[in-house]
């Protein structure tokens, strides 16, 4: 973190002094445990120290909580997905199990996807997903979903447009 | 090249149209040169398109054979109604080709995605492209083309424009290992193999021209892909949907636009008016009266401006402009 400008000392140290216990508090009570807690909280003040353009708290509770709430979301994602993940990689032959590093890229691959369909209604996700993915045609998904190619031309239409203004436009 | 800039929003929904369109699977040649007209046609399109790419880059950060199932099955609630989700999209999948698709991602094979245009150049631009094989493509001005790789074939489909290959074997030379996969190039007339090489291949309306560097390449028409035609380093022909012209010498220029520059050596106005007209939005011409004028020089064909300029500034010829984008060259 040594490259991030800090905020006034004060204004950290402060918020922190003052509301580091109830937001572990918080979280323990979201998480069910102290680890995760413990490693949720510390992440959300790095991520107030990471922002350069914090503003003056008036409900620094409300603000922790709003960053914490965020990190929570993509915990549990990040936890859902990798059990899908191993739940799969289980079903393969073991001849083709790949390497705990090849796993974490994966896994980082993953959560980026799952994020940017985040907020997509289920049909919509599922149809984006077989032609995206699996390379189907309009004509076998709308076999596939029961609905007419016009409606999967219309899900792919939404679906696409919430992807790339969802999407990091700094991806390789 | 300033065209006036056009209103953001309203260009990005035509980019997620186009891509809906291209993707649907009955998306055929003519919708994809209508998709390249429009993403040459301005540079805000160019711009809407890279979001478009972007997108399609954090897709095949993973694995395809298990992003999907295992993304789909996000949806099923309950540890139980998702693995049966997954095994049931596994099963479909088939475990043959799933062993890679787990872990190696799309990228890394060369698979890329079907449907689209992976790669293209605006008018006036040239791109570097280096395949997953070592191989390096070239794109010239406004051209277009699709990358597919598998187990068996390299495959390059060109949809438009002009391309030089360099395949991975002549740019390593002999010591490098051989991939057995050969090398084809696709147009819409035929198919060209690359036996070694380094070749540039033009796709026109009724024809595609081939023209060979260094080493040789096989020539198939789309409609009579039993008679193969070898075109050796230094030679180029013309192929059609169902015939090959026999192999002539290449013009001593062939290839050399990869180098910025067009290079004229005692060639008629007109036909250096049509070269450059390539590399420029909008209409360029010359009048009649001078198009038999003779030409020689050097010009870059980044910048057509300064092209124009050196013709006028070497030989008895005006500019007349109506607006940029309609330029005639005339008699001094």
């Amino acid at each position: 973190m040594s490259s991030v400008p800090l905020l006034p000392q004060v204004d950290v140290t402060a918020l922190y002094s003052d509301h580091h216990g109830w937001l572990q508090g918080w979280l323990r009570r979201k998480m069910g445990n102290a680890v995760d807690a413990a490693d949720l909280a510390h992440d959300t003040f790095l991520r107030v120290l990471a922002r350069r353009d914090t503003p003056r708290l008036l409900a620094p509770r409300a603000y922790l909580g709003a960053i914490a709430r965020g990190l929570v979301a993509d915990f549990f994602r990040h936890k859902d997905i990798e059990r899908a993940y191993l739940d799969a990689l289980a079903a393969l032959p073991e001849t083709h199990a790949p390497s705990l590093e090849a796993r974490a890229i994966v896994l980082e691959a993953l959560v980026a996807i799952d994020t940017m369909l985040d907020g997509l209604k289920p049909a919509v996700r599922q149809a984006f997903l077989l032609s995206q993915l699996d390379g189907l045609t309009y004509e076998q998904i709308a076999q596939q979903l029961g609905v007419t190619k016009r409606t999967v031309s219309n899900y792919m239409c939404t679906a696409i447009g919430h992807c790339v203004e969802h999407c990091d436009p700094l991806a390789p | 090249m300033t065209a006036p800039p056009r209103d953001e929003a309203a260009v990005r929904k035509e980019a997620v149209a186009w891509y809906t369109r291209l993707c649907s699977g009955s998306a055929g040649d003519a919708e994809r040169q209508a998709w390249l007209r429009w993403h040459a046609a301005h540079p805000d399109h160019q711009r809407a398109w890279q979001r478009i790419e972007a997108m399609r880059a954090t897709l095949q950060q993973a694995p395809a054979g298990i992003a999907s199932p295992v993304l789909r099955a996000r949806l099923a609630s309950g540890g139980q109604a998702r693995r049966q989700v997954l095994r049931s999209v596994l099963l479909l999948a088939g475990s043959g080709s799933l062993g890679y698709l787990s872990w190696q991602t799309a990228q890394q094979h060369g698979l890329v995605r079907p449907l689209l245009v992976d790669y293209s150049t605006a008018i006036g631009r040239q791109k570097r492209v280096a395949l997953p094989d070592g191989s390096l493509l070239t794109l010239n001005t406004g051209s277009a083309v699709d990358v597919r790789f598998d187990a068996q074939t390299r495959r390059v489909r060109l949809l438009g424009g002009e391309i030089l290959v360099e395949t991975a074997r002549h740019r390593q030379g002999s010591a490098a290992p051989a991939d057995p996969r050969p090398f084809i190039i696709e147009t819409r007339h035929g198919a060209a193999r690359a036996l070694g090489t380094r070749f540039t291949v033009r796709q026109f309306d009724a024809h595609t021209q081939v023209a060979v560097l260094d080493d040789a390449v096989e020539l198939r028409a789309a409609q009579a892909p039993a008679k193969a035609v070898i075109v050796r380093a230094g030679q180029q022909a013309r192929l059609t949907a169902s015939a090959i012209e026999a192999p002539q010498q290449a013009d001593e220029s062939a290839g050399l636009w990869h180098t910025g520059n067009l290079l004229v050596n005692d060639r008629s106005l007109g036909e250096v008016v049509a070269e450059l007209a390539r590399y420029r939005r909008g209409r360029l011409a010359c009048d009649a009266a001078v198009a038999q004028l003779r030409i020689s020089g050097v010009f870059p064909l980044a910048d057509t401006d300064r092209a124009l300029l050196l013709l006028v500034q070497s030989f008895p010829l005006r500019l007349r402009s109506l607006t940029r984008y309609w330029v005639t060259l005339e008699a001094a």
